[in-house]
């Protein structure tokens, strides 16, 4: 059994990670951002077609804008790796939604702010004593991560260049997603439909892990872990594995309170 | 009052929670973006796409070309932007992932275009302002810039999948 508070602090650690990461990552890379450049503010302030959202983006998308943004991400990732406190999960909301309006959302980021904003329901149904609200947190992270893995797997089912494992080679065998390991390891046909199906069962399949005893689901947790950083060595997708690895506490916990009302506990 | 909030907290998540399923298999619209941008009701795909499906150049490598024009006629072709193998270790740190990402798209929506894209489009500026910031144009000059495709790995032949008009600094 993991107790609330412990998997809240798991949660900001984890969220906290990938928060720290993604802001160092943004610093680190401001002059691709810079105001006269391609991708700078006066040029890109022609997409928001709302002229009030144009003003607020005057004071917060240029690229001194984002040096501020990425520096407070920085530093309510860093309070959540140490504590979870509401107005870190509440920061870390508003600071990422911000940036990704600006820089551009990818799932790791929609990720990162789901589980905030479902910390912040856990951190203050806690502190409020409000059981629904606290549960309302774990359903949403929870709930959340489980759609994800499950829409992953069934849209692929869908898809016949998946089912061959024609995707998975021609993703793989590409620059943008690919590594030339990987390309060579499933440049046998069967072997690429053989990962391909693994890859859809086990994320189709995770709704069913829910039904399991704790240790066993956190088995199951870390081998998908374990993927995610396959992932980051194959794509570069280095954010993701902390992104999704912060939503698995409160899958513990939501796999706790369904198995209590199904009476499987 | 904290167990009211909380309650309907709860079924405020469950009825968001019953959306985003459906989003999953949904078409997607401006409203449905919003809210997917907005990390309420999100779509997961993770090379789900329908398109797959029935587009091969889902998974080709897209590269940008540009040249100069002087009085001589126009130069050769440089790379300014061109998907080779990854760093060893991107896995750890790689922070100009999300700048590369935005550019491939922009030449994604060039290439993928039904019609040709006019110069004053969002993405058309932005790669041309790209282009012009790599290649400083001098006195009289002008420069053009191509978008290429190459799929897979080994013998990557080279498509054309779109060309710009000249333009002067």
């Amino acid at each position: 059994m993991i107790g609330q508070a412990a998997a809240l602090s798991a949660t900001g650690l984890l969220l906290g990670l990938w928060g720290a990461l993604s802001a160092i990552h943004t610093l680190a890379d401001q002059d691709g951002w810079k105001d006269l450049g391609p991708l700078g503010w006066p040029l890109h302030r022609l997409r928001q077609q709302r002229s009030a959202l144009r003003g607020f983006g005057d004071l917060v998308w240029t690229a001194r804008g984002i040096v501020w943004l990425a520096g407070l991400q920085f530093i309510f990732a860093s309070v959540l790796c140490w504590a979870p406190l509401t107005a870190a999960f509440a920061g870390l909301v508003v600071v990422t939604l911000l940036l990704s309006w600006r820089l551009g959302t990818d799932g790791a980021d929609k990720m990162a702010l789901v589980v905030g904003s479902g910390g912040l329901l856990q951190a203050l149904g806690m502190a409020w004593g409000a059981p629904a609200l606290t549960l309302a947190g774990i359903c949403w992270s929870g709930g959340q991560l489980t759609i994800a893995y499950l829409a992953a797997g069934s849209s692929k089912v869908l898809l016949a260049p998946w089912r061959s494992g024609a995707a998975l080679q021609a993703a793989l065998s590409s620059y943008q997603f690919g590594h030339r390991g990987a390309a060579a390891a499933l440049r046998v046909p069967r072997v690429a439909a053989a990962a391909a199906w693994t890859i859809i069962a086990l994320e189709a399949a995770f709704p069913l892990a829910l039904l399991l005893p704790a240790p066993a689901l956190a088995v199951v947790l870390a081998g998908f872990f374990a993927f995610h950083l396959a992932i980051a060595a194959v794509m570069g997708l280095n954010t993701y594995p902390w992104a999704f690895a912060s939503a698995y506490p409160s899958v513990l916990l939501l796999s706790q309170w369904l198995r209590g009302v199904l009476g499987l506990a | 009052m904290a167990d009211r909030v909380g309650e309907a907290m709860l079924i405020g998540v469950v009825l968001l929670l019953g959306l985003s399923l459906l989003r999953q298999f949904a078409a997607a619209g401006p409203r449905w973006d919003l809210l997917d941008r907005l990390g309420i009701v999100i779509q997961w795909k993770f090379f789900g796409q329908a398109a797959i499906a029935t587009n091969p150049s889902c998974f080709d490598d897209y590269h940008l070309l540009a040249r100069r024009a002087a009085e001589t006629g126009p130069g050769g072709w440089s790379e300014l932007l061109w998907s080779d193998e990854r760093g060893p270790a991107d896995w750890l740190w790689n922070p100009a992932q999300r700048r590369h990402l935005v550019f491939m798209t922009e030449l994604e929506r060039l290439a993928m275009a039904d019609t040709p894209p006019q110069p004053t489009a969002l993405a058309y500026l932005t790669v041309l302002r790209l282009c012009l910031d790599r290649l400083r144009l001098g006195n009289g000059e002008a420069l053009q810039f191509a978008i290429v495709a190459t799929r897979g790995r080994g013998g990557r032949a080279v498509a054309l999948r779109f060309i710009s008009k000249w333009h002067c600094a």
